[in-house]
């Protein structure tokens, strides 16, 4: 967050010094994220509610565009290219702290987002929709459960996952999202 | 048993169309043609936000505290300390007995009893009718049997954490090989050890003890928190009190932490949870100490650091095992 910024002022653009305004795939990808800025941050919030941690996602987000070489030639389907490197950010990227790429002469100063995040009553609510989930949990099928947790909480591989269950890997991928289909009906039916 | 033959496995469910992508993404299994299609899809009205749902589910099912029915304030994705912070939580929900009963002993099977079962490296939320909840760790058996007048559980192997809601007309029991638990007050944690030994673990609350052939005339012992105590048929092998149980139960939360053992102590704890053998061969390294942490699931990751922190061979044998060796 930036010192001394004016947290109460919703803020939608960048602040600070534009990018440097070099042509060619800074400015494309400076581009693309500015036109579906509004759809990744539905998507950040969503996942990871918190202010900063929303705005540090959008930063992290715009510097992998950035940082592509062959941005242009890969963004055919741009909608879809932003929510593959947004899914990637957010199931193994946030733990870790950002680096900022120095090289870059990018200055995209901290997204400023409106700071107050969740109301109590939406996090209340979050956390009883979670609860609702949670008891879904036990309506899974064996290997439902065995290969969604496996594969989530222990980390494990699909491969390592297969061998410990004795099923294909396409049994397990196959148990994995139903499992995830699952638990988003029980999210769905109780919002 | 595979999980195959569990209920409904072989049945191919429709699966909603968010979590299809979903999936396909975090698999990095999209070709170009998936581009297109992910294109298309997402400018439906509604499917980024299911989209997004999805990805909220998918983190949130990487904590622990999710499958435990634990207080889930889920900020999964920016983790600072969480690991920590979540087992705090846990604790404080429920102080636990454990017991662990090692060795497939033969049983005569529980009538009109449920059967709950974790495969290796599984570990699993058993609610029961009363709201008494045990949590199964890898590799264990439990049957539940409750009548109008007692509530008898049978740890067949593993381990286990019970939180037993108090009823004072129905006395809580677990059967093990080696004698029956009784619970007077509320949780307890049980694990089967070598040689049909039966390791049990107060955190909170009163338990009896009666090992299965024990004379009348031997009082039950009495465990409170912060006691162990290992026994068998026979009686009680060993005891000790003001012992750290808590740590003994950080496998709840995935994580096994190791201060000090002798390294195949350490090795044997970690076969455990993998069903891939680890075998240790040559000269006597009990000297050998291990701190450190191993989290569940991660096996290969703990065999890089011991052959990195010791004088040891990993060695991949042809049958998939695995053998480490003294180098």
């Amino acid at each position: 967050m930036n010192p001394g910024s004016d947290n109460k002022t919703v803020d939608y653009a960048p602040v600070g010094n534009p990018p440097a305004a070099r042509e060619g795939e800074k400015g494309f990808a400076f581009r693309i994220y500015m036109q579906h800025r509004e759809s990744m941050l539905g998507f950040f919030r969503r996942v990871l509610r918190e202010p900063e941690d929303v705005a540090d996602a959008m930063q992290e987000l715009y510097l992998r565009l950035a940082r592509q070489p062959d941005l242009e030639s890969r963004c055919q389907n741009q909608k879809a290219y932003l929510f593959t490197v947004a899914t990637n950010l957010v199931n193994d990227g946030l733990r870790k702290k950002y680096v900022r790429s120095l090289d870059l002469h990018v200055s995209l100063d901290h997204e400023t987002l409106e700071a107050s995040g969740p109301s109590p009553e939406e996090a209340e609510s979050l956390r009883q929709q979670l609860r609702l989930v949670q008891s879904t949990c036990d309506a899974l099928s064996d290997g439902e459960r065995q290969a969604f947790f496996m594969h989530r909480v222990n980390r494990m591989t699909y491969r390592e996952v297969s061998s410990e269950l004795r099923v294909s890997e396409r049994t397990v991928r196959r148990w994995v999202v139903q499992a995830l289909s699952r638990l988003q009906d029980a999210l769905g039916s109780s919002s | 048993m595979t999980a195959a033959s569990d209920r409904g496995d072989s049945a191919i469910r429709p699966v909603s169309e968010a979590a299809y992508w979903y999936e396909k993404v975090s698999a990095g299994d999209l070709s170009d043609t998936d581009m297109a299609r992910f294109e298309q899809w997402l400018l439906e009205p509604g499917n980024e936000a299911d989209y997004a749902n999805c990805a909220l589910l998918w983190n949130a099912a990487e904590v622990p505290e999710f499958w435990t029915g634990g207080p889930a304030e889920v900020a999964p994705a920016v983790r600072r300390g969480a690991l920590s912070r979540g087992y705090g939580r846990w604790v404080a929900l429920a102080a636990s007995l454990v017991l662990l009963v090692s060795g497939a002993l033969l049983w005569p099977i529980m009538s009109a009893g449920d059967r709950y079962q974790t495969v290796v490296g599984e570990q699993r939320l058993v609610v029961l009718a009363d709201e008494s909840s045990v949590f199964l760790n890898t590799n264990t058996v439990l049957e539940v049997s409750y009548t109008g007048k007692s509530r008898r559980v049978r740890l067949d192997r593993g381990e286990a954490i019970f939180d037993v809601r108090p009823d004072a007309e129905r006395p809580f029991e677990v059967q093990t090989g080696a004698g029956t638990v009784r619970v007077v007050g509320t949780r307890f944690a049980l694990r089967s050890m070598e040689n049909e030994r039966v390791r049990l673990a107060v955190s909170e609350g009163r338990v009896t003890v009666s090992p299965r052939d024990s004379t009348r005339a031997e009082p039950s012992p009495v465990l409170t928190a912060g006691e162990i105590l290992d026994f068998n048929s026979r009686g009680v092998s060993s005891r000790d009190s003001d012992v750290d149980v808590e740590t003994l139960l950080q496998w709840r939360s995935g994580v096994i932490s190791f201060s000090g053992e002798a390294l195949p102590a350490v090795i044997r704890e970690v076969s455990r949870y993998t069903s891939t053998s680890i075998e240790f061969r040559g000269k006597d390294l009990s000297g050998l100490r291990v701190s450190g942490i191993f989290r569940v699931g991660e096996v290969d990751a703990f065999l890089e650091g011991l052959a990195a922190a010791f004088p040891v061979a990993v060695v991949h044998a042809a049958d998939g095992g695995i053998v480490i060796t003294a180098t």
